[in-house]
């Protein structure tokens, strides 16, 4: 199980982003991270791979553990190679010069061995889009082609975790369905899968258990069962308005009651 | 803590009169001003500046010149000719006009030209430069003009002048022979070339090419595969140094596009160096030289270097044998000069003037016994080189050769 | 006609040499994003590691070569590691203004240990000399192009045929994508700048042997500049045709320009022609074609 524990993190040494959250990703289920922008979703992820120094971030208090294993002090590669954790950066991140089955070679690089070429081939299976586009350069590829194409090369790392940053951004509602179709058997296959997601729709479709982060804290957690009928999440994520509101004396309900909770 | 404060005032006023008394009854150091390169872009010639350093031991050793201590301000002028002419108004101006009485050193032909009014006609020390420029010590220069200006050697355009002379010589064929001719575009590789076309016209041959190669160039195909072109039966070059790397790069592209043509060179391009660095390519080029070799032990000049240089325990590497004995050469001719004036009883800048154009030496036995007098303010005396490969060294092929007699 | 055929064959071969060398500098720039412009300086190590290894201990060329060019990695390995390192989320300006300052360091060392003379380096290949009629190509220079072409080819080969090479190739383009999958881009870096350096000291090699090695062989370094800005900065077929473009133009300007009194015009030409150049495709004749989704 993957545990962040308090985490603290701040950029550039003075810009606070995140003021303690705590979750837990169990084994083998799928857990949503939900928030609007700048809620500090992204940083979460990255503070969980290793990837902060790049953009001039720092774990300043909290831990993120998995079973035992203190992560944040170990770098990112071996926490893919040897904790087989690995992060799906947002906005599609793969590599444009290079074909689609480079790019999945690219990413098996790490644990390279004799099963890679048939792996590559188990990840044109999942994704069959993927295979009339093996010998087409990366950046040609459309959105929902890039976004399989990047979750195809997180599968060549052969990941026990898998983290995925909102995943549906800027892609049809058809393909949306279709990438979370394969998320869930992903899940089936015993694969943990930690998603950051704005679409809660989607998200809470496959999700066990779902946070809700806002400001750099956490303010909501449950079953996604529960947080689909909360009414707070149907409000300002649902997009499940009350219809007959007209005040705004209402409208400001949400954030006056948390102050107490 | 007053106490002390006192007690290091005194010992200080002590120190200070102290060593104003001391210095009161000194007698006089005699100075000689020696810019020469030790880096920069013509090479690091760190045995020039141990002949100085040893010969200036020597000179202590003997107790120097009537008594008076003898030293040498040696500084690196890095072959630049702003920078040479810093040192020697920076020592003008630091020195009083009694101790240094000489310049004996590098003088690049650039500088003697920039400071040839300071010199000769305000400051009027005598200068001794290792520049054989024709502009100041040829036909058109020389003492009437730069009076205190001086060399070690004959000048360029009497060097190509007995190199052309080789060539007549060595050419056997009807036609007239066919020259061309490689020089570097600086004061010191333009300065003989109007002469040359003038002697070479006299005798016969025809200059079919003329190429510019910069001293800082690495790669001179251009220049080589244009004189290809002319078909030349001679190369001469002039206006390097033996430290430069265009010299074997120049040496290695002649021979491998022109492979028969003799090459010759002037004064510096006959070098140990130049052989060594240049390789199987420099077998067999051929040069006028001033100096003597270092093996030549029969030469009692070169007895007195090897045993100075035994006596100092200094072990000299092969690449900086021939400019420690340019060095060697350089000081002692400095030296000589300040005996004379000494014998004279005038140990003034215009004394040791005098001294320099009344001496008749043999410079202390290098020109098989010749002696030659200044009054020209060059050594007239010069041989003719071939370069051995495999034993990297300069072997003569002419005796010594006075250029004022051979050139009448 | 002959004339002409000698001087842009022997332009060609020199320009070989300068391909290798901008090729260096190519691999550098897309993986570190900085310029080296100690390149003169790495070329002068490179040839003094081999002059050690094959005129001073003696041991045969086919063992020197090797090891002397395994010794040139490990010191641009070295340099990067000490010097550049992984500086992810700085600024790439800062990674070549630390090249000017190696330079200088270099360049002081070099000449404290090894003087500022030249040291004889004439390599004993076999003759390959190729003359034809009045034309000569002498064999030092055609060794120097078939090295130059070996070596290119050999890199080119490496980059996009091998799995390492598709690495180099990935973490050039972008560090923090190939940290997420696993790669280490620290690897990745000091292996680039090892075959760059590689690169750069072959050339040097072949450089120092027209003509001797000293520490002013550097300033051929400086020649590279507008070979790599022509080809455009980060391609590598760049650097070979604008190795190629410099080479020839020089010895043309040499051949025709510089017998009309403008001598040292073909060391001006490269810029000239890269001004031009810079004019019609301001990112280098085959610099980066952005790629864009329509």
């Amino acid at each position: 199980m993957l545990r962040v524990e308090n985490l603290r993190v701040v950029y550039q040494e003075v810009i606070s982003v995140l003021h303690g959250v705590s979750l837990k990703v169990p084994d083998g289920e799928v857990t949503v991270l939900l928030g609007a922008n700048g809620a500090g979703k992204t940083t979460l992820l990255r503070a969980i791979c290793g990837l902060l120094p790049v953009y001039d971030g720092k774990i300043i208090e909290g831990s993120v553990l998995l079973e035992d294993t203190p992560l944040h002090r170990l770098d990112s590669s071996t926490i893919v190679k040897r904790y087989r954790t690995t992060y799906v950066m947002e906005d599609r991140p793969v590599f444009w010069y290079l074909t689609a089955e480079e790019n999945l070679k690219a990413a098996a690089f790490s644990r390279w061995n004799r099963e890679v070429p048939a792996d590559i081939e188990k990840v044109m299976a999942l994704f069959p889009k993927l295979v009339s586009l093996r010998n087409t350069k990366a950046g040609y590829l459309s959105g929902g082609e890039q976004q399989m194409l990047a979750v195809g090369m997180a599968l060549m790392t052969k990941p026990k975790i898998l983290m995925l940053d909102e995943p549906s951004l800027g892609l049809a509602p058809l393909i949306v369905r279709e990438l979370f179709g394969i998320i869930r058997s992903l899940n089936q296959e015993g694969l943990t899968i930690f998603l950051v997601e704005q679409n809660a729709h989607a998200a809470l479709s496959v999700a066990h258990t779902g946070y809700v982060i806002e400001n750099g804290r956490i303010v909501l957690d449950g079953p996604s069962g529960e947080l689909i009928t909360n009414q707070d999440v149907r409000e300002f994520y649902l997009g499940t308005a009350r219809v007959d509101q007209k005040r705004f004396l209402e409208a400001k309900r949400y954030k006056r009651r948390k102050r107490w909770l | 803590m007053k106490r002390s404060y006192w007690g290091l005032m005194i010992l200080i006023c002590t120190f200070i009169l102290g060593t104003a008394g001391l210095s009161w009854g000194q007698s006089k150091t005699l100075k000689i001003g020696a810019p020469i390169p030790l880096g920069g872009v013509g090479g690091a010639y760190v045995g020039l500046g141990w002949g100085y350093n040893d010969c200036q031991a020597y000179l202590a050793e003997k107790g120097g010149i009537k008594g008076n201590k003898v030293t040498y301000l040696v500084e690196d002028n890095r072959w630049d000719v702003t920078t040479e002419i810093a040192i020697i108004n920076r020592q003008l101006s630091m020195e009083p006009k009694e101790e240094l009485v000489l310049f004996c050193g590098n003088l690049i032909t650039g500088t003697l030209k920039a400071l040839s009014e300071k010199i000769n006609k305000e400051v009027r020390i005598p200068s001794i430069a290792l520049s054989f420029s024709v502009e100041m010590f040829g036909k058109q220069g020389g003492p009437s003009k730069y009076p205190y200006y001086f060399t070690t050697g004959p000048d360029y355009s009497q060097q190509i002048g007995l190199l052309l002379r080789y060539i007549k010589k060595d050419h056997k064929k009807d036609a007239p022979a066919k020259l061309a001719v490689v020089y570097s575009p600086t004061e010191y590789g333009r300065d003989p070339l109007a002469d040359m076309k003038e002697d070479a016209a006299k005798l016969g041959i025809k200059i079919v090419a003329e190429e510019e190669v910069a001293v800082t160039a690495s790669d001179v195909s251009t220049q080589i595969i244009n004189i290809r072109k002319a078909q030349p039966d001679y190369l001469i070059w002039h206006g390097f140094l033996p430290g430069m790397l265009v010299a074997p790069v120049f040496l290695k592209t002649a021979r491998q596009y022109l492979p028969k043509v003799p090459i010759l060179g002037t004064d510096f391009q006959t070098s140990p160096t130049m052989v060594a660095a240049g390789g199987p390519a420099a077998d067999g080029i051929i040069g006028v030289n001033t100096r003597v070799q270092w093996h030549e032990t029969g030469n009692p000049f070169i007895r007195l270097v090897h045993e100075q240089a035994a006596k100092r325990e200094r072990k000299i590497p092969w690449a900086e044998q021939s400019y420690y004995i340019l060095g060697w050469t350089m000081a002692l001719l400095g030296a000589h000069a300040l005996d004379v004036a000494a014998a004279a009883g005038d140990l003034s800048r215009e004394g040791v003037k005098k001294a320099l154009e009344n001496s008749v030496w043999d410079f202390n036995g290098m020109y098989d016994g010749r002696k030659f007098s200044y009054k020209s303010h060059k050594v007239p005396m010069a041989r003719i080189y071939r370069a051995s490969a495999a034993k990297k060294e300069w072997d003569p092929i002419t005796p010594w050769l006075d250029a004022d007699e051979e050139l009448k | 006609m002959d004339f002409f055929l000698q001087s842009f064959f022997s332009g060609m071969l020199t320009g070989l040499s300068y391909g290798l060398l901008g090729l260096g500098l190519v691999l550098i720039f897309r993986a570190s994003e900085a310029f080296n412009f100690a390149v003169g300086e790495f070329m002068v190590v490179g040839g003094f590691l081999f002059y050690i290894l094959h005129f001073s201990w003696h041991l045969p060329f086919l063992i020197a070569l090797p090891m002397g060019l395994l010794a040139a990695a490990v010191f641009g390995a070295i340099v990067e590691r000490t010097t550049i390192k992984s500086l992810m989320g700085r600024p790439a300006l800062s990674m070549t203004i630390i090249t000017l300052g190696l330079s200088n360091i270099l360049s002081g060392g070099i000449q404290a240990t090894a003087g500022s003379n030249p040291y004889t380096f004439s390599l004993d290949l076999p003759d390959l000399t190729v003359e034809a009629g009045t034309l000569i190509y002498p064999s030092p220079q055609v060794w120097a192009g078939i090295l130059s072409l070996a070596f290119f080819s050999l890199v080119i080969l490496f980059i996009y045929r091998t799995r390492w090479g598709l690495v180099i190739q990935a973490t050039s383009e972008s560090q923090p994508k190939a940290l997420c999958f696993g790669i280490n881009p620290q690897f990745v870096l000091l292996l680039v700048w090892a075959i760059a350096t590689v690169c750069i000291g072959a050339s040097g090699i072949v450089v120092a042997n027209l003509g001797a090695l000293s520490a002013q062989t550097s300033l051929v370094g400086l020649r590279a500049i507008p070979v790599v800005l022509i080809g455009g900065l980060d391609s590598i077929p760049g650097a070979l045709v604008g190795g190629l473009i410099v080479g020839v133009v020089e010895a043309l300007t040499g051949a025709y320009v510089e017998p009309f009194g403008l001598i040292g015009f073909k060391e001006v030409v490269p810029y000239l022609v890269l001004l031009i150049t810079l004019f019609i495709r301001p990112y280098g004749l085959f610099g980066t074609v952005r790629i864009e989704r329509v």
